[in-house]
């Protein structure tokens, strides 16, 4: 063995090691050019194809002010209100941000100074006068308002026009019509409630959907903590009500082992003839072109005398963080609170925006029946339940969900593990 | 041992009195990353269970045992835990045996040791994500290759819900654990029997062994160290099973696939520090607990026989 | 029997062997072929016959699923990630590796513990506070961290490996170099290493991977979609496609596709990486 050989395998080593670390220069510089932008933003509240869409209009509308668009909440809600959190916490997130997953952390996020005071903004812009009392009441806390509620939504059942006219079938406003109509589409060989339900969220909001339909303003007491679970008997009704679509033969099989994107799919194919939806379900279907025509109802109230008409609330809210350039960052809430930027969001993605518009009636005829609808019924709209319960409460309940439709808990059981569950986490914190 | 000590004594002239940094800097870098990026937090993790820590606000307050009090006293972190053993004990006993059988296969044909090896091991290769997301196509209800492939070989009575029945999806998840997994034990055996010399076989091949015979009596007690290594390997991976489960089930439904490293980054996802620190160390004393207990078992058994 | 020789003889003895080596096969790589076939697929005929073979070979779809997503940025970080600490994890854990196998020095056997323990604990025993450490050094969100975290977790299993191979070595061979004047490092650099190629290359192809296909440390240290590398893209791209049945069997084909063809080329290397470690 000769030295020289020796020393030309060392060199291949260390031209290797030279273009790795070239490699990894190139990327450095890649980090370093992003610095210069003015604004970084994560998401808008949209979908990832809408948000993109958004900042290029604004870019190109905008010369002074520059936005970069990073798509970095495609995760679980657990992963993403993990991202937002530490990266805001360390100056590292963006510098505005918006999606559902803001509002039910908003609380969290003010608690440890993340996001910026926007109550002087509301004032200058008059956007206070424009933005529902009871969406602002929810971002708004100890009398200051940190977030802008960018879009309301309500949830309801979208229906198969079709099958409906195939089986001679009217929209229930009734509970017993609706049972009627579940009982119709079975025996036709449908199936009448979609429900995939493996995951880390869709069992709570669906069986959320149900307890609010039957208790009420009471279901947020129960949320809040101020009511125990298993006083709440109302609640025991929509429990009931909801497990009835599976003990029943309404809902599809397996609802424990697809998820909430794969039972869409049952929809799609015809199988299924209603799902629970809110408004975003709109742009979904027509990306994901069913063959038949798509109608839409509230779902009809299990206890006929509850306040509180459906699920949803504030699809989105845009927060600053408290690190970012105030002046760039409010050009880009102006410009998102235009009435032309809303209208062209209803227009095109079918998305409601939570400030008041007026509602063209040029656009296509659901998304005007589902905007004007949610628009009259915004008061009595039940907010998701992570607005109001802790993360880890939000998880277990899914789970406990779950195992109320898997057969191993009865609803009583349920409202009692919630209780526990509820209670404990309370009592440690 | 001799040689070693000349060695060392040519360099410095009394090493009793004069410290070689020579070696120390040699560990240096790799002591640095290796402190720094992965034993500091396994040892932050501890001492941080004993705080009230949310990762966001680094408080000090000291608040002793209570993490462990609530974590210990959580039905569901028993429940988790009760499932890594379920998984232990599945898997200490059929990816290693799969991978035994196997390996002894393969050694015992002439042509074709090197296809067959690869084409075993194929799967091992793949990231856990790539797994998960195969298997659950497989499982899908509808849509997966699973439940038509058991009614075509005529087991349609099997067939189910595979990821949404609470009562099989944790045994759901360690099917693509053993799929994912054998390969290892079995390319480790294969290695372990070619180092077994050959006269013994011959020996015995002479006196008329079987080939149950032979593995009873000759291949297995043989192996002796490398099921210890298998076996101690099959006891790291069970108790930190994560990449599968997080994507098959997430750990549901109702808890019925959750695991400990699942039930830890529910925790951390949620912020809620100490108790997942305090679930993470936990387990890690568990492991570490089993695995020396297991080896020196082994140590004890072999010497003591 | 008799007008067998006994070379086929030998042959047909092994005969049960082969075919239940053939059937155990066959159910092992059926996932990865029908994974294969329905990406040429339409919906329509995965959702009707998820058993069939594809009717026409649609290659379109991977197309689709390469353009519909940033699969050549995922693409490049993976290399680049991968490449990078794969090298660091060689130079580091080699010169560590020799100083334990081959040198005298008090601490030797505790710090070597101490590297060994590293290969005990659970993922999970480290995520919360790498999380935190991570923002506080501004390596949070980027490559250079990344393979920082992966270099850390690589070199227990690496040291350990190499020990045992460098300790193999005859004391002979640095006796003599030593008496030629050459310097423990220039011992290390021109013989050592030259001569331990077969074990770096088997190492190597190991961490190759290990870190190629490491998911979770990303998933919480990555948020940009351009610093992805591919197993966290395709997560992402599957939340967004799991309903295009043919697009997410083509998503997870081409993040599978360079393992499986390194691995072709390599398949020695890594077995012996995996077994030598383990047997010494």
């Amino acid at each position: 063995m000769t030295v020289n050989r020796n020393c030309y395998w060392v060199k291949n080593l260390a031209l290797f090691m030279l273009l790795a670390f070239l490699l990894g220069a190139l990327s450095f510089g890649a980090v370093v050019a992003q610095d210069a932008t003015d604004v970084l933003v994560w998401s808008l509240g949209y979908s990832g194809d809408y948000n993109d869409t958004l900042v290029e209009r604004f870019n190109e509308a905008n010369d002074d002010v520059n936005i970069v668009y990073e798509d970095v909440l495609t995760g679980t809600f657990t992963e993403n209100n993990q991202k937002v959190r530490i990266a805001l916490e360390n100056e590292a997130g963006p510098h505005v941000l918006g999606g559902v997953d803001v509002g039910a952390n908003l609380q969290a996020l003010v608690s440890t100074g993340q996001v910026l005071d926007l109550t002087e903004y509301y004032r200058a812009s008059g956007l206070i006068d424009r933005i529902p009392p009871n969406l602002l009441s929810q971002v708004t806390i100890e009398g200051r308002i940190y977030a802008i509620p960018q879009n309301m939504e309500s949830v309801g059942v979208f229906y198969n026009k079709d099958v409906f006219a195939e089986l001679d079938l009217d929209v229930p406003t009734e509970w017993a019509e609706y049972i009627e109509v579940l009982e119709a589409v079975k025996d036709a060989g449908y199936y009448g409630y979609t429900m995939g339900l493996a995951g880390g969220w869709p069992s709570a909001l669906m069986a959320s959907m149900f307890m609010y339909s039957s208790a009420g303003s009471e279901y947020i007491d129960v949320l809040s903590g101020t009511q125990p679970w298993t006083d709440c008997d109302n609640c025991l009704d929509g429990l009931n009500a909801f497990y009835g679509m599976v003990a029943n033969g309404y809902a599809n099989p397996e609802p424990l082992g697809i998820d909430y994107d794969q039972s869409l799919d049952l929809f799609y194919q015809g199988i299924n003839v209603m799902v629970l939806n809110g408004p975003w379900f709109i742009d979904a279907s027509a990306s994901a072109e069913p063959d038949f025509e798509i109608g839409f109802f509230y779902l009809p109230a299990v206890n006929p005398n509850t306040d509180i008409k459906t699920l949803g609330g504030i699809g989105g809210s845009l927060i600053v963080a408290e690190y970012a350039d105030v002046d760039a960052a409010f050009k880009l809430l102006d410009w998102l609170t235009t009435e032309e930027i809303a209208v062209q969001a209803l227009r095109e993605v079918s998305v409601q925006p939570a400030f008041s518009i007026d509602v063209p009636d040029d656009i296509a005829p659901l998304t005007y029946q589902i905007a004007s609808e949610t628009a009259a019924n915004v008061d009595k709209i039940g907010f998701w339940p992570v607005t109001y319960l802790p993360p880890k409460v939000f998880g277990d309940m899914n789970q406990i969900v779950q195992g109320m439709i898997g057969g191993m808990l009865t609803p009583e059981e349920l409202l009692s593990e919630m209780q526990e569950t509820h209670s404990d986490y309370l009592a440690e914190n | 041992m001799a040689q070693t000590l000349s060695a060392a004594g040519k360099r410095s002239h009394n090493p009793r009195f004069r410290l070689d940094l020579i070696p120390y800097l040699f560990i240096l870098p790799a002591v640095v990353i290796y402190v720094v990026f992965n034993l500091g937090p396994v040892l932050a993790s501890f001492f941080l269970s004993f705080f009230k820590w949310d990762l966001l606000a680094p408080t000090t307050e000291f608040i002793g045992f209570r993490h462990y009090d609530f974590i210990l006293n959580d039905d569901r972190f028993w429940n988790a835990l009760s499932h890594n053993f379920i998984f232990l004990g599945l898997a200490v006993v059929i990816p290693v045996s799969m991978g035994l059988i196997l390996a002894v296969f393969i050694y015992e044909i002439g042509w074709g040791r090197v296809f067959f090896r690869a084409a075993l091991f194929l799967p091992a290769i793949f990231s856990g994500v790539v797994i998960a997301y195969v298997w659950k196509w497989i499982y899908h209800p509808f849509a997966g290759v699973l439940n038509p492939t058991l009614e075509l070989i005529g087991l349609g009575a099997f067939t189910q819900s595979w990821l949404g029945n609470p009562k099989i999806a944790l045994y759901s998840t360690f099917i693509a654990y053993t799929w994912a997994s054998f390969g290892y034990s079995m390319v480790i055996f294969l290695a372990g029997l070619q180092d077994i010399s050959t006269d013994i076989f011959d020996a015995a091949r002479v006196d008329g062994a079987d080939f149950r015979q032979k593995l009873f009596y000759i291949t297995i007690p043989c192996l002796y160290d490398v099921f210890t290594f298998v076996i101690t390997l099959r006891i790291f991976t069970a108790m930190g099973v994560f990449g599968v489960i997080y994507i098959l089930t997430g750990g549901g439904p109702f808890y019925s696939s959750d695991v400990i490293d699942i039930y830890v980054f529910r925790m951390i996802g949620n912020f809620e520090m100490g108790w997942a620190t305090a679930a993470a160390t936990v387990n890690t004393v568990v492991v570490v607990f089993i695995s020396t207990g297991f080896i020196k078992w082994r140590e004890w058994r072999s010497w003591s026989s | 029997m008799e007008f067998l020789s006994r070379r086929t003889r030998r042959r047909l003895q092994g005969a049960p062997f082969y075919l239940l080596l053939i059937l155990a096969t066959v159910i092992t790589l059926v996932p990865i072929i029908w994974v294969f076939a329905s990406a040429l697929k339409s919906n329509k005929e995965i959702r009707e016959n998820a058993l069939a073979l594809p009717q026409e070979w649609r290659f379109q779809n991977y197309i689709d699923a390469w353009f519909g997503a940033s699969f050549d940025a995922y693409f490049f970080n993976s290399i680049f990630i991968t490449v990078t600490s794969v090298g660091l994890v060689l130079i580091l854990s080699s010169l560590a590796a020799y100083s334990f196998a081959k040198m005298r020095f008090r601490g030797n056997q505790l710090l070597f513990f101490i590297f060994l323990f590293g290969m005990a604990f659970p993922l999970s025993a480290k995520l919360g506070p790498l999380l935190s450490l991570m923002y506080e050094l501004n390596l949070a969100n980027s490559r250079f961290g990344l393979i920082l975290v992966y270099v850390a977790g690589s070199l227990p299993f690496a040291i350990l490996m190499l020990r045992a191979f460098f300790q193999g070595f005859p004391q002979e061979l640095e006796d003599s170099a030593s008496l030629d004047g050459c310097s423990r490092f220039q011992f290390y650099l021109r013989i050592l290493l030259p001569l331990s190629k077969p074990s770096l290359m088997a190492l190597g192809i190991f961490v190759f991977m290990g870190t190629w296909n490491e998911f979770f440390q990303a998933l919480l240290l990555i948020n940009e979609d351009s610093k992805r590398t591919l197993p966290l893209g395709l997560t992402a791209f599957q939340d967004e496609y799991f309903t295009d049945f043919a697009l997410s069997f083509a998503g997870i084909n081409i993040t599978a596709v360079p393992v499986i063809i390194v691995y072709i080329m390599f398949q020695r290397n890594l077995i012996e990486g995996i077994t030598v470690g383990s047997l010494k």
